[in-house]
């Protein structure tokens, strides 16, 4: 399962890694990481519907994860990635706007590594 | 010689007021008078000169008019300069008695209101010198009184002499109720002489019999008989007209006595004419004859035109009873030629009543005036106290509204001072709110690496044990690398969320820093390489360009430069964030391309310091524009901004004596062309000294 993380953290990827170390050992999750919405619309452009899985940051310079959730829900239509939003606000407004948005699911930092390995169980 | 005269008056004004008559009323003798004048020459003493002129105007009175008034206006001015009341108010009453007997009766009434209103005043009784000249008793009110009722009998003799016999009758009556008062038999015994005299005039003979009789009886009570003959003289009249002619002959004996011993010359001729009546009624004309030409001739000396008419009319009378109409012709023609004299004195005398007429009429009109004024004054009094009242309850009304509007006020401004307490709380709460969103996202961003990387390090150590038993070096060593490399991530974000809070805190930390001189011009070039690296370093994607000129002749300042720095670094940051934003209506020119530029600049100034920072962004919208300083206040998306930058900055230019303004203009209509003159520029102004 292709995963794409969205961040401008760029700490996210050595953690992303060391996190699904076994399951990337194990080829059950291939991670790509783009640090901007801008950077993982040009990643999905390019690698098209290779992406089953997108976990995006909200809040980022640039273009916002909603805005980059909005575009992606727009752009790709078939079959649609299933999107997870990441953030660190756990606030009411931040969550219905992604949920009308169509997103997939809704965590908020700290990321639980645990609940989060078995939500993409349940989905592949 | 003073003394000497002072110890004369004394004796003169002492032998006076053991007499039981009334002070007032005694004469001087002619010796008395002559030392009463080389007194009145020789004394420099006011009191006594004035009481002296004052005795010769009353021995004068009868007599010599024109003595009377030499004296009296002497004596007047000397009066009012001192202003003893009730010797005053007696000059006065002396000088209109001069005055009436001269016929000038306007003045002579002016004078005798002015001595009444002195007399009727209480207050005259106070401080009365030598009051003997006024009563026996020593009784200042009795000697007001005893003044007043000389007055009022000297102002029913005025009105006699104008023939103005009802009020003559009025003030008599009025005189003889305030003589009774004090028992005063001396007045009491003229005017009822006067009011005998004015019934008898009326032929009311019961009346005049009943005053002339008491006036005899008072007469003798009192010792005052200078005018007993003439009472006498009137009993003898009326009794004669009711032809009783026995009591007539009484009356008129005792006329005779009276005036014999007192040389009452006037009376003396009345007595021979009315005794030349009598006798002509008793059919003795010769006698009569006799009498009546006694009458005339005592009349001649004295002068008194009415008796010498009188004693001709009987001369007259006496010889038309005998038919000797040759005589009785004469004499009928001497009494109208004596007549027309009289006549002619009359008509004077009512040509003298015209001004008094006229100064009676004046006063009443003065007097009716003062009512009117009085009323007038009432009515306008009442009015005035009226619409006192009234404002005062408007003046009231008001006050009270004025109090509760007060009270409303205040209420209304302490509620709102607490509102507005209350709402810069819920402000500061709110942007605490957004800025805990924003620490939140800063510290939960960081935690999210310190609790992973955490967990995956024991995940790792756990692995590395095993890796260990299983004597397999080179994954021992790889895992050891990770965890340490792990364990600085989660150290590096643990100082991350440290250096958050510290930042929080920085807002409410005072300063410590001393104040040392500083170069601006370094000051602004440190700062905005290091934000400018520092948001670079953030952010690869950000660029900018940045432009300085700095004044080389900017003078270093005493400033806390860390603060300084502080602002600095904070305005240089927001123009770093402004630049590169984007007009909401997007550029009107689609062919311009913005470059995001920062100004950093300064400059010299007299007295000052001017660091300008300025960027080509969007400008600040006017509605936010002064809100601008206010703390927490931010534009950034949440937990980009504290929203405390711009107001710290407010506050360390202001501990410094500097201003911060800000010229800005928004994007719009005017972001069309080059990104010069546009944006936002803020100018720290620093004094030199």
């Amino acid at each position: 399962m292709k995963v794409l993380v969205v961040d401008d953290e760029k700490d996210i990827k050595v953690l992303f890694e060391q996190r699904f170390r076994k399951e990337m050992r194990n080829g059950e999750i291939e991670l790509s990481f783009a640090f901007s919405g801008e950077e993982a619309l040009n990643f999905l452009h390019n690698h098209d519907q290779e992406a089953v899985l997108i976990l995006s940051d909200i809040n980022m310079p640039g273009m916002s994860g909603l805005e980059l959730l909005r575009r992606i829900k727009e752009e790709h239509h078939v079959p649609p990635p299933v999107v997870m939003m990441i953030t660190a606000y756990g606030d009411a407004d931040n969550y219905k706007t992604a949920m009308s948005l169509g997103a997939d699911d809704f965590l908020t930092k700290p990321v639980d590594f645990v609940s989060l390995k078995e939500k993409l169980k349940a989905i592949s | 010689m003073k003394y000497f005269a002072l110890i004369i008056f004394s004796i003169l004004t002492g032998l006076i007021s053991t007499a039981q008559i009334n002070p007032l009323f005694v004469e001087q003798t002619a010796r008395q008078a002559d030392s009463l004048k080389i007194i009145a020459r020789q004394t420099n003493n006011d009191t006594i000169r004035m009481s002296a002129f004052r005795d010769l105007t009353l021995y004068y009175l009868d007599f010599n008019s024109d003595s009377a008034l030499l004296y009296s206006k002497q004596e007047l001015p000397i009066a009012e300069k001192l202003n003893m009341k009730l010797w005053k108010a007696d000059a006065y009453d002396l000088n209109s008695v001069v005055l009436s007997n001269l016929g000038q009766y306007p003045e002579s009434l002016k004078m005798i209101n002015a001595a009444l209103a002195i007399a009727k005043d209480e207050s005259s009784e106070r401080n009365i010198w030598h009051i003997n000249k006024f009563t026996t008793t020593g009784d200042a009110r009795k000697a007001r009184l005893s003044m007043l009722a000389t007055i009022q009998l000297d102002k029913g003799g005025l009105y006699r002499s104008t023939q103005d016999f009802e009020k003559q009758m009025i003030v008599h009556k009025e005189c003889l109720e305030t003589a009774s008062l004090i028992n005063d038999f001396t007045i009491i015994t003229i005017v009822q002489l006067n009011l005998g005299n004015l019934y008898r005039d009326k032929n009311m003979q019961d009346s005049a019999l009943y005053f002339y009789n008491e006036s005899i009886s008072n007469s003798a009570k009192c010792g005052f008989r200078k005018y007993a003959s003439s009472a006498y003289n009137g009993l003898g009249e009326i009794y004669m007209r009711r032809n009783n002619f026995q009591l007539a002959r009484q009356a008129l004996d005792s006329a005779y006595s009276a005036s014999t011993q007192l040389n009452n010359q006037g009376e003396l001729a009345s007595y021979n004419s009315l005794m030349a009546q009598l006798l002509s009624k008793f059919n003795e004309p010769d006698s009569a004859i006799v009498y009546a030409n006694k009458g005339a001739d005592i009349s001649k000396q004295t002068g008194s035109v009415r008796n010498i008419i009188k004693a001709y009319g009987v001369l007259a009378e006496i010889y038309r009873k005998q038919n000797r109409f040759d005589s009785a012709y004469k004499y009928l023609e001497l009494t109208s030629i004596t007549k027309d004299s009289i006549n002619s004195m009359d008509k004077m005398k009512q040509f003298q009543n015209i001004g008094f007429d006229a100064q009676i009429k004046l006063q009443e009109l003065e007097k009716e005036r003062i009512e009117t004024k009085g009323k007038t004054r009432t009515i306008s009094m009442l009015g005035g106290l009226l619409v006192l009242v009234l404002l005062a309850l408007i003046l009231y009304r008001n006050n009270r509204q004025k109090q509760k509007a007060k009270l409303k006020i205040e209420n209304a401004y302490e509620e709102l001072k607490s509102t507005q307490q209350q709402l810069i709380q819920s402000e500061k709460m709110a942007s605490l709110g957004e800025l805990t969103a924003g620490i939140a996202h800063e510290i939960q961003n960081p935690l999210n690496f310190v609790n992973n990387f955490s967990e995956v390090n024991s995940e790792l150590v756990s692995e590395l044990v095993d890796e260990v038993d299983k004597g397999n070096t080179e994954e021992v060593k790889a895992l050891a690398n990770d965890i340490k490399d792990n364990s600085e991530k989660i150290n590096h974000h643990g100082k991350r969320a440290g250096d958050i809070v510290k930042g929080m805190l920085q807002h409410s930390r005072k300063g410590t820093g001393q104040k040392e001189l500083t170069d601006i011009n370094d000051l602004c070039d440190e700062y905005l390489r290091l934000s400018y690296h520092g948001l670079r370093a953030k952010d690869k994607s950000f660029n900018a360009q940045m432009k300085t000129d700095f004044d080389t002749s900017l003078p270093k300042i005493k400033v806390v430069s860390q603060d300084i720095g502080r602002v600095i670094l904070n305005l240089i940051n927001n123009a770093f964030y402004a630049a590169p934003l984007l007009p909401k209506e997007g550029f009107k020119d689609p062919a311009y391309r913005h470059i995001p530029t920062v100004w950093v600049s300064t400059k010299k100034e007299p007295d000052k310091v001017l660091i300008s920072i300025k960027d080509n962004g969007p400008g600040i919208p006017k509605e936010i524009l002064d809100k601008i300083f206010q703390p927490f206040f931010t534009t950034k998306p949440a937990g980009q901004g504290t929203g405390l930058g711009l107001s710290l900055s407010y506050d360390i230019v202001k501990a410094h004596s500097g201003e911060l303004k800000v010229n800005t203009k928004s994007a719009g209509a005017g972001w069309d062309g080059e990104g010069e003159g546009t944006g936002t520029e803020f100018i720290i102004s620093l004094p030199i000294s």
